[in-house]
């Protein structure tokens, strides 16, 4: 809970960095993308039914530590803040959260490929 | 057997259609219906100004920007529209709707999901396209993603309700629909 909770505050810290930390262009477009996208699978993730939905933001955590190379930022506090937020996001999003609820064996129950195993 | 506990899905420890689980996003959804019919309101120009406390004239430029009026409506009116199917889509059927109206279930699924993403969608353009941001549009994109993750508990019990009935052989179109017969045959 309190990884996506971290997840959450993170995103909203993409989203305002650009103004804060003085950048713009691809950078500032990457983090505004992003910030809302990463919050918003960090608040999903809140509820226990959809907790592995934290999963999704394991890429989007790696894309922006890889993203100051591939898209050549020329901001030396966009560097930084991509790639730091971007350890912090992916490393929360393999918290899982933990809950006493169960939920009929959850969405691998209707998983249509799913193997047949008795849990 | 327990009062309370004859609606709970089988292997669940509660009853996702219970309505200590519904009320909370009935609520939302209304919460999200006022603040989407008043960007509306001032989008089709029935009153002058929108409340706007941090970002200057950033709301102004959102709410009128050409993706505002890419459809025939004002998106605000779509949103604030989106808001009452989800009201109904939480609204209507009993404790038990998870097997006895699937149908209602799936609907209510789909009317939170897309809403949802389309707000985070909107959220991504403010800053993107128009170099602004409008704090009531944020306001409601917010109610619209929390809304998700308490929405598809129920979405997953008629799921797995609905895959037990094609187990056992019997029509998913009459266990969609609720027919009262398949109600009785898969539990």
């Amino acid at each position: 809970m309190w990884a996506q909770i971290i997840n959450i505050v993170l995103g909203i810290w993409l989203m305002a960095s650009p103004a804060i930390l003085g950048y713009n262009g691809v950078a500032a477009d990457i983090d505004h993308i992003l910030g809302p996208v990463v919050a918003s699978f960090a608040i999903i993730a809140l509820s226990g039914c959809t907790r592995s939905v934290s999963k999704c933001n394991i890429p989007l955590g790696f894309w922006l530590v890889i993203a100051p190379w591939i898209l050549q930022y020329e901001n030396g506090n966009a560097i930084a803040n991509d790639i730091f937020a971007g350890l912090l996001i992916t490393g929360f999003s393999f918290v899982k959260r933990k809950t006493t609820e169960q939920y009929g064996g959850g969405w691998s129950m209707v998983w249509p490929f799913r193997t047949e195993k008795h849990i | 057997m327990k009062m309370e506990g004859k609606n709970v899905p089988p292997g669940w420890s509660y009853n996702p259609a219970d309505w200590s689980q519904r009320i909370p996003l009935i609520v939302l959804a209304f919460f999200g219906f006022a603040i989407a019919t008043y960007l509306s309101l001032y989008q089709l120009e029935i009153i002058s100004t929108v409340w706007e406390p941090f970002f200057g004239d950033g709301s102004v430029k959102i709410l009128n920007s050409f993706v505002s009026k890419i459809l025939p409506v004002p998106d605000a009116a779509l949103g604030a529209f989106s808001y009452v199917l989800d009201a109904v889509g939480g609204v209507v059927g009993s404790t038990r709707r998870w097997r006895s109206m699937p149908w209602i279930v799936i609907f209510f699924g789909f009317a939170v999901g897309p809403l949802g993403f389309v707000s985070v969608l909107l959220v991504v353009l403010q800053p993107v396209l128009f170099d602004a941001w409008c704090t009531l549009c944020l306001a409601s994109a917010v109610v619209s993603v929390v809304m998700i993750g308490p929405a598809m508990d129920e979405v997953l019990a008629s799921l797995q309700y609905l895959k037990r009935v094609k187990a056992s052989n019997v029509s998913m179109w009459k266990a969609f629909w609720g027919y009262k017969d398949v109600n009785e045959i898969v539990k």
